[in-house]
């Protein structure tokens, strides 16, 4: 008989000697899946997170023009809503009550891939906060249909530090676009250059000097615009005590956009008549 | 390992049906445990690595292409962690405890009730006095009956390499048992 078969027939005989061990094959099947879907929870939790984010951002991005008039800031709003149980993780969910209707769908990488004003949003972003090449893009959506009244056709964003969840401390932006337009709505930065650790305690050349600096990198012009502070040194009500940067047209003193400066980030929200 | 329709309880399971679990667990946990221990040395590290192999199972097994063979598949998770578990404990003991652990490997498994006579012991004992690279194409060849090919895909190494290994544990093997007849140069490379 042949070595390979002397081998064979030896491995076989050795395992099937073996002695199943029954003790540790059920502490095995309850720990693996256990911990299985332990892990299947905390995605199903963080999927649901995202979405969450992402609704909420569309909210406050509707809501705008209203934050910009009431004050607090943008950051603010969207951890407040954060914490409202929210919607389904799914590829698709529609949303319908008396004045709306609309779906929110979650693309898929080649969807991204192929959609010119996700490119654009893309290409805008790495230019202005290159670290963000290597980020990951931990969600995309576009929501389409009726909101409030209004059409709305917008794609969102949320670029995040490669390897980091959202329960830990991490690196992301967030942008909504209008799909049709290619114009920006709004942006959010978290812990991207330039920010202020204590934004609070900023004056307001100070506040001004980073919102000028923020706008810069996204490409958005300031010429012929007024900057004015309001939150941590004006009017506490509005702000949280957080400073706010609203840039008013120099020739008619409207509000177009405005600028919150939070700790450790900075987002901007781009009034209805001036999408970037 | 007897044949049942894993696709269908595969297809269960990613529904969330955990009867199916049971099913895959039961019906691939004697092959997976019997081939850890052909590949480990440390015996008292069998059960962490066994969680983590069905733990990455468990979480991988929505990706399998049902194309292809399903214990291959799976026996590609249990090398994968071995493999970790293997790099995990290098950087884990220094230079002079893995030698001393390396010394004491063939009596790890020295506790008789891992095996029903003396005669499989004595074959444990020499696969187990191969080293892992050696020992891993030795149990992919003849006790899971791969070919080499398959067992290259495996390993993620050139067939070449595995031929030679293969060529070595061989020759290895006739030196440590007396009783495994020699075999002829041309019968080493078996396709």
């Amino acid at each position: 008989m042949s070595i390979e078969q002397q081998l064979r027939d030896k491995l076989q005989d050795c395992a099937e000697a073996m002695e199943n061990p029954s003790d540790m094959q059920k502490r095995i099947q309850e720990a693996s899946y256990e911990r299985y879907r332990n892990e299947k929870n905390n995605e199903t939790s963080k999927s649901n997170l995202n979405i969450r984010m992402v609704a909420c951002v569309l909210a406050v991005v509707l809501l705008a023009p209203i934050i910009i008039y009431t004050g607090p800031t943008v950051a603010a709003q969207i951890r407040t809503l954060l914490n409202l149980s929210g919607t389904e993780d799914a590829r698709n969910f529609v949303t319908k009550d008396a004045d709306s209707d609309y779906v929110i769908t979650n693309l898929y990488a080649d969807e991204i891939s192929g959609n010119k004003t996700a490119q654009e949003v893309l290409a805008r972003i790495y230019s202005g906060f290159p670290e963000t090449k290597n980020f990951d893009i931990a969600n995309a959506q576009i929501t389409k249909g009726i909101r409030a009244g209004e059409k709305i056709h917008i794609f969102n964003i949320i670029l995040m530090e490669k390897g980091k969840t959202f329960a830990e401390p991490h690196q992301e932006i967030v942008v909504n676009a209008d799909v049709d337009t290619g114009q920006i709505h709004f942006v959010q930065t978290i812990g991207l250059e330039p920010y202020a650790a204590h934004a609070a305690k900023l004056q307001k050349s100070e506040a001004i000097a980073i919102a000028n600096a923020f706008l810069k990198q996204l490409d958005v012009p300031i010429d012929g615009y007024e900057a004015e502070m309001t939150g941590a040194h004006g009017d506490e009500a509005q702000g949280i005590g957080q400073p706010i940067v609203t840039y008013k047209r120099a020739e008619d003193g409207k509000k177009l956009f405005q600028v919150n400066l939070q700790d450790g980030g900075m987002s901007v929200a781009f009034s209805p008549s001036e999408k970037s | 390992m007897k044949d049942i329709n894993i696709e269908h309880w595969i297809e269960r399971m990613k529904e969330g049906d955990s009867s199916a679990f049971q099913v895959i667990y039961d019906w691939s946990f004697p092959e997976i445990y019997r081939s850890v221990v052909f590949l480990m040395t440390e015996k008292n590290e069998i059960e962490d690595v066994m969680n983590e192999i069905y733990f990455q199972l468990w979480r991988s097994i929505g990706n399998y292409d049902a194309n292809r063979p399903f214990r291959f598949w799976m026996h590609g998770i249990v090398l994968k962690q071995i493999q970790k578990w293997r790099t995990k404990s290098w950087r884990r003991f220094r230079i002079f405890e893995k030698k001393r652990l390396l010394e004491r490997e063939e009596h790890l498994f020295s506790d008789r009730r891992i095996l029903e006579a003396e005669t499989h012991q004595e074959m444990l004992t020499m696969v187990h006095q191969l080293s892992y690279k050696l020992r891993a194409v030795i149990i992919l060849r003849y006790y899971h009956e791969y070919t080499f090919d398959e067992i290259a895909e495996l390993l993620d190494i050139p067939v070449g390499t595995v031929k030679s290994r293969h060529h070595a544990a061989l020759g290895k093997l006739r030196e440590l048992s007396p009783y495994l007849e020699s075999a002829k140069e041309q019968e080493l490379y078996v396709h």
